[in-house]
């Protein structure tokens, strides 16, 4: 048991790991702007950073000890050239700090200086000192050039981007407006961690399947569990609002998820099974009484064979079908009907009387089940005949959709 | 923690995570620099051309005008070499800078510079020090931005007179003082203006910021361009008192040495003596 713990952590670990990821994956545009945020600051804070920092001493420094060399000299233009050396002597090799070095050292290079004169309009690179010799305006253009550690710099890069990505994927999304929605209409009926189940898949329903999501969650039709279980499953989604009420009646039936959705999923055809007398209606096992189970599978065979279009007219209630009864007694004994039922129409021959009984309880049996929208579909259409003014019936199904096992 | 769940709410703390997280790693990619400021700007070294090892020659000029060329050519010059001089050295520092300590230790082969102000520092200078070279010095006038000047107290009543702050300066404070003084002309304090240097006390001028300043004859051809500017200077003459190379005891030792010093700076003398009338004269034996 021990041994299998670590396992289901690391497991687990690699899990959720692959679904942040993957969720981050999922926004390349927020991957770049990151990468390129870092980068920029990275790459070009500390070069800004050291001239902003040398600049101010500069300005804070250089014109006092400028000026002190300047008391002693008259229109001497020399020394110009002279405290440009001197100065970039000095600043040769600046140093300089920082928590994470990128820039090892700077050195000072002077472009230009002017007295009392304008200085030519200059790169966003270049700096500019000015003070007051007096009534002199000094300007002195000068630029950072900076060395980088380059390793040093993507080092930090690397650490820096697996850190924030990691950081930022596990950032949680927003609730969409159907799951505020959701969380809003199942405040009563459910608890938290529940409703934090549920949301996670509501969004990959469509309209009708949320609806029925809807409906069931407040009418606590099924286990909150089994819902749960439901969304969850892979062929779910595929359910149309149509299929989605077979779904119901499936699983009010036999309580197993997966077979209720194989019978949503399910051709809506109607299939005889005679060895166990049932019926599959759109994938339903449906037991019926023996004998209208034999007198639907007699509607059906005469549909699938599609002799006039699979109308069985009603014999005359005075003249009873023998031959037609004992066809059917026939194969009732086959397959093992109800012997009374069987000697009933060997005596007496097919009545239209003994047709409408079982063809209402056939009718019954499946309204009861399916309610009277989509029991229509398996039951049967009528129409008079001109000339006996007998009804004829018929299945109302198309006879490709009918088989027998 | 609903509030993160909600796309407003999810926007907001996204938004405020960026913004700490760049907070955080510009922290972090902050540079500073610790920029060290140089001992001073008025120092110029050159290494003795072929020299290995060897003593240091320092001169301190009084001013930074063709210091450097001068330090150069000694540098330059095979017989500094012979020397056993590796460095020399030329400096141009403020005046109140030197010290009697300075002289006392010879700390300088040449010094330029007057004998009263050496005296002034120190009564034993002449056992540290000699002269070897005079140096007269040039001559100023009065200018004025406007109509001649005249040395009366009428002229120099409602104008502003410049003068820097060098108080030691013949050139820029003693000789203008000096000349009202002698002509009895008393200023008000107001009407005495500072300048830090030689060359912002010739801009203010050249700006109107005072009417009077001394300056030799060439005040505005020594500039380039030539301004355009209608001043006038007195007709009396100033000459500034001349200086002196002292030589270091130590120095003097050293014949050769002096005599190329001397010989160096002799080359200046077509120039000084075109432009200001200088003369130079040398009281030393080579």
């Amino acid at each position: 048991m021990s041994l299998f713990f670590p396992q289901k952590i690391t497991l687990g670990y690699k899990a959720l790991m692959n679904a942040k990821l993957v969720k981050l994956t999922q926004r390349p545009a927020f991957i770049i702007c990151l990468l390129s945020l870092i980068l920029a600051v990275t790459a070009v804070l500390p070069r800004v950073s050291s001239q902003l920092s040398f600049e101010q001493f500069a300005n804070n420094n250089l014109s006092t000890i400028i000026n002190q060399s300047l008391e002693s000299g008259f229109n001497d233009t020399d020394i110009f050239s002279y405290l440009t050396d001197q100065l970039e002597t000095t600043y040769q090799r600046i140093e300089t700090e920082s928590v994470l070095p990128i820039i090892k050292s700077c050195s000072m290079q002077i472009i230009d200086w002017k007295v009392n004169q304008e200085l030519p309009i200059s790169s966003i690179s270049a700096t500019t000192v000015t003070w007051k010799e007096g009534a002199l305006q000094h300007q002195l253009l000068f630029e950072l050039d900076c060395h980088y550690n380059l390793l040093n710099w993507f080092i930090f890069f690397i650490l820096c981007s697996t850190l924030s990505l990691l950081v930022f994927s596990f950032w949680p999304t927003p609730y969409s407006h159907r799951q505020q929605q959701w969380l809003l209409q199942t405040s009563n009926t459910l608890n938290r961690s529940q409703q934090i189940e549920f949301n996670k898949f509501i969004d990959a329903l469509t309209s009708p399947q949320y609806q029925w999501l809807e409906t069931h969650i407040t009418k606590k039709q099924w286990q909150t569990s089994a819902l749960l279980n439901c969304i969850k499953h892979n062929n779910f989604r595929l359910l149309d609002s149509e299929q989605l009420f077979w779904l119901d009646i499936a699983f009010s039936q036999s309580d197993n998820l997966d077979d209720a959705i194989t019978i949503a999923k399910h051709d809506d055809n109607l299939i005889f099974g005679l060895k166990e007398k049932v019926i599959f209606v759109h994938g339903l096992k449906i037991k019926l009484p023996i004998t209208p189970f034999f007198y639907y599978y007699w509607y059906a065979s005469k549909r699938l064979q599609d002799q006039h279009q699979g109308w069985l007219l009603n014999p005359a209630s005075t003249k009873p079908d023998r031959q037609l009864g004992e066809e059917l007694a026939k194969l009732m004994s086959e397959y093992g009907g109800s012997t009374r039922a069987i000697n009933d129409l060997l005596e007496n021959g097919l009545t239209p009387k003994k047709l409408d009984q079982n063809r209402n309880r056939i009718k019954d049996e499946l309204i009861s089940l399916l309610g009277e929208t989509h029991a229509e579909t398996y039951l049967f259409s009528s129409k008079r005949d001109l000339k006996t003014t007998r009804f004829s019936y018929r299945l109302t199904i198309d006879g490709q959709k009918v088989s027998f096992t | 923690m609903n509030f993160i769940y909600t796309p407003w709410g999810n926007r907001v703390a996204g938004t405020l995570l960026i913004i700490i997280f760049s907070a955080a790693l510009s922290a972090l990619s902050w540079h500073s620099t610790t920029p060290t400021l140089p001992q001073n700007l008025y120092t110029y070294t050159c290494n003795v051309h072929n020299a290995a090892a060897g003593s240091t020659l320092k001169i301190r000029n009084v001013m930074s005008n063709f210091s450097i060329q001068f330090a150069d050519q000694l540098c330059q010059s095979d017989k500094i070499y012979k020397a056993g001089i590796e460095k020399v050295e030329i400096s141009w520092p403020s005046s109140e800078q030197l010290t009697a300590q300075l002289l006392i230790n010879q700390e300088y082969n040449f010094v330029f510079s007057r004998h009263h102000y050496l005296k002034g520092l120190s009564d034993e200078v002449d056992s540290f020090y000699q002269p070897i070279l005079s140096v007269s010095g040039f001559r100023i006038v009065w200018w004025h931005k406007g109509k001649e000047p005249v040395m009366t107290q009428e002229f120099f009543a409602n104008k502003t007179v410049g003068v820097t702050n060098n108080t030691n300066s013949h050139f820029s404070y003693l000789t203008p003082l000096r000349s009202l003084a002698n002509a009895n002309i008393t200023l008000q304090p107001a009407q005495l203006k500072y300048f830090p240097t030689p060359g912002s006390l010739q801009q203010g001028f050249l700006n109107g910021d005072v009417d009077l300043i001394m300056w030799d004859k060439q005040l505005l051809s020594n500039l380039k361009p030539t301004p355009d500017i209608q001043i006038n200077h007195s007709k009396k003459v100033w000459r500034i008192k001349g200086l002196d190379w002292y030589a270091s005891q130590k120095s003097l030792e050293n014949k050769e040495l002096i005599c190329e010093f001397i010989e160096k700076f002799s080359v200046y003398e077509p120039f000084f003596s075109t432009k200001n009338n200088l003369r130079l004269q040398s009281s030393y034996e080579c």
